[in-house]
């Protein structure tokens, strides 16, 4: 190539470098078809280019994908917020409904009222189950659930469900019992709350699905080492059982083994898959077996450990503080008027002294001038919301500044508790709030911190 | 080294593969290869692959080589990392074209697993060395 050819040649090498340094990857260097060093060059640049091009392209992709990442992340966390946010706003009216259902219970009613406020008191608790069953759903697809591992009783459990599901059972004439087997620990550590939310879920399928007979929950154990040990719960039914067609599929959401069976039962689907990522999630196994007309019987297994004797010191010292509630001065911090008239009427019935703050601000100018044992807080509230009030009271210069603050909050979701402590407060509640788990959370509390700094207690 | 008999042979556009009685796989690229065209070659060579028990070499042809295309040559690296797994690739060519498409190759294959030669007799006698484990 003579030098002309050379410097023309060169001139074409240097606009395609520019056009790259410009950004356009869609040029190319002429080969002259030589194959000679020139083209060899020319075809270098050429494949380079085109590298770049598409290293260009993978970065665009890229960038695409965490934009859509971003918006999708976004979007989970909307919908996280607005499960919480209506998880508030059902769970708030429902606590009036069932507390206030409960307190009419209690009162002189004739036979008439009685009847209507039970079927009241039926129909709520049977929409809170299906509530908190679309919740836990969510809270597991989400993946944000988690176990605790605290030691528990499993016969005084096992009689607490028993308790439960019995008025339902003896309304249909149906037998419901339960048995242990010998060599299984009387305390286990392990988590009670799923353990009791997955025996109630299959034994009242169990209730629903059997028109005669009876059901049975029958606990059988392994002994793993000498802390572990593997436990068979089986409940099984003499109920309309399961088509076999419908065995596989009876554990996905959504599913019930008939469209009749919602027809004429009820229910989400979302039970039963709720109990098998349960089980699943903590390491354990469920199946089935089940014979059309004949009977169903549920078998799941769980890892647990065995509870040791410090376990047991510490439940029977909770004992002590059977009726020490009574003159306890409790600060509650609510701003809706029929959930303060309720927990107030609970309160009463403990003979606590009861003060109201119907917002965060109140509660906290009352804590700088007056004592109190405990402090029941909402977190939902106008003004001032309970983890802003919580935070201002543990940053007082007083005694009152480690006063115990059970959160009470209509919020169910994961991640509650945390959101609760981190502002400073001891415990949580969620509303509609079980009166008993109340009770032993204050008398818990108030051991716990040794704190009577007043009110005649 | 005597003359290689051809035992199967496939075409993909103007792309040439074959493999021969010396249980070479020889490749003769013939212009431009793009994206396309690497998914097919990549399915004829791997048909090739399977056709033989042993060690799996490959002669390549590039002095009538074109320019391929990046994802054309992520395909080739997918068939060399995944699917046939040729213990040994010898490039040749009698040009400097080919010797700048041999380098772009030799980016995406093991080093060791790859050589350029300017003699055809010369590539073959390296693929017919013994292969070292």
């Amino acid at each position: 190539m003579t030098n002309m050819l050379s410097a023309i040649y060169i001139e074409g090498v240097l606009n395609v470098v520019m056009e790259v340094a410009k950004g356009n990857y869609d040029v190319e260097v002429p080969l002259t078809g030589d194959n000679d060093e020139f083209d060899a060059l020319a075809m270098g640049i050429n494949m380079m280019i085109d590298e770049i091009k598409s290293r260009k392209e993978l970065e665009a992709a890229n960038k695409e994908m965490k934009k859509a990442k971003e918006q999708a992340e976004l979007a989970k966390k909307i919908k996280e917020q607005f499960l919480a946010n209506m998880s508030h706003e059902i769970r708030t009216p429902m606590n009036a409904i069932v507390g206030m259902t409960d307190i009419l219970l209690d009162q002189q009613l004739n036979p008439d009222q009685k009847k209507c406020i039970e079927a009241i008191k039926i129909s709520a608790d049977n929409l809170l189950t299906i509530i908190n069953e679309v919740l836990d759903f969510s809270k597991i697809e989400a993946g944000k659930i988690t176990f605790e591992k605290t030691p528990f009783h499993l016969e005084e459990t096992l009689e607490n469900i028993i308790q439960t599901l019995q008025f339902t059972a003896n309304s249909k004439n149906l037998s419901l019992t339960y048995s242990i087997s010998n060599n299984t620990p009387v305390l286990l550590v392990g988590d009670v709350t799923k353990l009791r939310q997955i025996l109630i879920n299959l034994a009242s399928n169990s209730i629903k699905f059997t028109e005669s007979g009876r059901i049975k929950i029958e606990i059988f154990s392994q002994a793993l080492n000498q802390d572990d040990y593997l436990l068979e719960f089986s409940i099984s039914d003499t109920g309309i059982g399961i088509p076999e067609n419908k065995i596989d599929t009876i554990f996905e959401s959504f599913t019930q083994a008939t469209n009749d069976t919602t027809r004429k039962y009820g229910g989400t689907g979302l039970g039963l898959t709720i109990v098998k990522s349960l089980v699943e999630l903590q390491g354990g196994k469920i199946a089935l077996q089940s014979k059309l007309n004949e009977g169903t019987t549920f078998t799941f297994h769980l890892p647990f450990k065995k509870g040791d004797a410090i376990h047991e010191i510490n439940e029977e010292q909770k004992t002590d503080f059977q009726n020490k509630l009574k003159n306890i001065n409790v600060l509650l911090v609510e701003d809706n008027a029929i959930n303060r008239f309720l927990a107030q009427t609970v309160l009463n019935k403990w003979d606590c002294n009861i003060h109201f703050a119907e917002n965060g601000r109140i509660a906290v100018e009352k804590v700088s001038n007056e004592i109190f044992d405990i402090i029941l807080m909402d977190i939902q509230m106008p003004e001032l919301d309970g983890y802003d009030a919580a935070r201002e009271i543990r940053k007082m210069q007083t005694p009152m500044t480690s006063v115990p603050i059970i959160a009470m909050t209509a919020h169910a979701m994961e991640g509650e508790i945390d959101k609760c402590k981190s502002a400073g407060m001891n415990d949580y509640i969620s509303k509609p709030f079980n009166k008993k788990m109340l009770y032993e959370k204050m008398c818990n509390m108030l051991k716990v911190n040794n704190i009577k700094n007043g009110g005649g207690g | 080294m005597g003359t290689q008999t051809i035992i199967q042979e496939y075409y993909v556009d103007r792309h040439h593969y074959c493999l021969t009685d010396d249980y070479i796989i020889c490749v003769t690229l013939n212009g431009e290869v793009d994206y396309e065209q690497a998914l097919r070659c990549k399915a004829v060579s791997t048909k090739l692959h399977t056709m033989f028990e042993g060690p799996k070499r490959v002669l390549v042809d590039l002095n009538k080589a074109g320019k391929q295309s990046a994802e054309a040559r992520k395909v080739f690296a997918e068939l060399t990392d995944l699917g046939a797994r040729p213990v040994k690739v010898a490039l040749w060519g009698l040009h400097p074209v080919a010797r700048i498409i041999a380098s772009f190759f030799a980016g995406i294959t093991d080093n060791k697993k790859s050589k350029f030669f300017s003699d055809k007799e010369k590539a073959l006698s390296w693929l017919k060395e013994k292969i070292e484990p």
